[in-house]
């Protein structure tokens, strides 16, 4: 009964010397207190089977043959090879990046950015095309060349292909947990300023499925190189 | 009895899982077998016709996706490796890796500088063809097609081919890593004319 006690405390001590370095590391590269666009960084709609805290992410779904004049979709569909977009596309805004991703007959087609998207000169730091096969993706195209965060530091984006089941994918950053609703069966466009090998060109995220009420459904490591 | 079926049974899912495990890991041994990790040589400066001598060496030495490793002994060592993996471990560059290579690029983005890599250096590079094809990083600029000239590129959001000659027909003699099917050769491409395709140029360049 002591060593249960004892083992208690000191979970609750190993607890709180991590709630501590979260809320320090605010100020020094943790969990972020803003996504990108401005907006206040905020849980998720259901708390998740994942370490705290969790950060939610921002995504809609757009048809992409009426998408908004401005908007993130528009500007990305519209310097995307003429009339291919099949279905709609996902804007996704998160703590160091935003992205949209749309489908082709082919292919998956996606932009990266690191800034906010509702600043007028924001441009796109980084594209993807991936080939689809059987309607899935042969590679997650990582993109670590182009994007980095306001300090410098590179931040990476792959294609992330949930399972059927899964509505949330959260990934593991430096901190906390971001948190990418599924939406509209596409795969999940997921960034991270963490684990970046520049060296091998290389980049792991580590990765778990949620389903609706935020149970887990597996955790996996996505490892994705630079390639074609 | 029953030890004895049992015993078939055993060697038959035996036989079957080795024989699976086989098919979903395939790879070569060429890169554990060859491939090295040797730092780069700072050079001062390059020329097109050096670089051209580069992607000469490549020619005919097969395309590995994420891959940069290559011997000169024109044939691929590591022929039919399945599209699109990155751990198969075969011989070649992929276009973007090639590039970055004949380019004489660093791994850092920000840094302009020459670097020699050795062919046996396993090494991709930070940029994808949709990298190029923006100007990502600080060696790298978009430029007018109609300007390109021998060693510029001709980049798409999935592919990077650099131009080894012009025709008079406006089409150019390309010298790319295209494909595992394909390997690492110089066809003869409308790229120029496809809009898809932008023009890509390396700064730098003594002549």
């Amino acid at each position: 009964m002591p060593e249960a006690r004892e083992a208690a405390v000191a979970t609750v001590m190993a607890l709180g010397l991590l709630a501590g370095a979260a809320g320090c590391s605010q100020d020094g590269g943790g969990a972020p207190t803003h996504l990108l666009d401005g907006s206040p960084a905020a849980p998720p709609p259901v708390v998740l089977d994942a370490p705290m805290p969790q950060i939610g992410t921002k995504a809609d779904a757009v048809a992409t043959s009426r998408v908004a004049k401005g908007s993130l979709a528009a500007r990305c569909v519209a310097s995307a090879p003429a009339d291919t977009s099949h279905g709609p596309a996902v804007e996704r805004i998160g703590a160091t990046g935003v992205s949209v991703t749309f489908r082709t007959a082919s292919a998956l087609l996606g932009c990266d950015g690191d800034t906010d998207p509702g600043v007028g000169d924001s441009r796109w730091c980084g594209r993807a095309l991936g080939r689809l096969e059987h309607g899935r993706l042969r590679d997650p195209r990582l993109d670590a060349a182009g994007c980095a965060t306001p300090a410098g530091d590179t931040v990476a984006f792959a294609w992330f292909e949930p399972g059927p089941d899964t509505s949330y994918v959260a990934v593991g950053q430096p901190g906390y947990v971001e948190v990418y609703p599924v939406v509209a069966g596409l795969p999940v466009r997921i960034s991270t300023t963490s684990k970046i090998d520049l060296q091998e060109s290389r980049v792991r995220f580590d990765v778990s499925e949620h389903d609706a009420h935020g149970v887990l459904l597996g955790s996996s490591t996505l490892d994705a190189r630079v390639a074609g | 009895m029953r030890a004895t079926r049992s015993f078939v049974v055993g060697f038959i899912l035996g036989v079957g899982l080795v024989a699976v495990g086989s098919a979903g890991a395939y790879h070569t041994r060429f890169v554990a077998d060859n491939c090295n990790s040797a730092p780069p040589t700072p050079t001062s400066f390059i020329t097109r016709e050096g670089s051209a001598t580069v992607a000469l060496r490549a020619r005919f030495e097969g395309y590995q996706w994420a891959g940069g490793c290559w011997n000169d002994n024109d044939r691929d060592d590591s022929p039919n490796d399945p599209h699109e993996d990155a751990a198969t471990g075969g011989e070649g560059g992929d276009c973007s890796g090639f590039t970055f290579k004949v380019w004489r690029e660093s791994l850092t983005t920000s840094d302009a500088s020459f670097r020699q890599w050795g062919m046996l250096r396993y090494v991709h590079g930070p940029y994808t063809a949709a990298s190029f094809k923006a100007g990502t990083g600080a060696p790298n600029v978009t430029v007018a097609k109609a300007s390109l000239i021998k060693m510029d590129a001709l980049a798409s959001y999935g592919h990077i081919g650099l131009i080894y000659a012009t025709n008079p027909d406006g089409t150019d003699r390309i010298i790319e890593a295209k494909g595992e099917d394909y390997g690492t050769d110089i066809w003869t491409r409308a790229y120029r004319g496809n809009p898809s395709y932008s023009g890509v140029r390396r700064t730098g360049w003594s002549s």
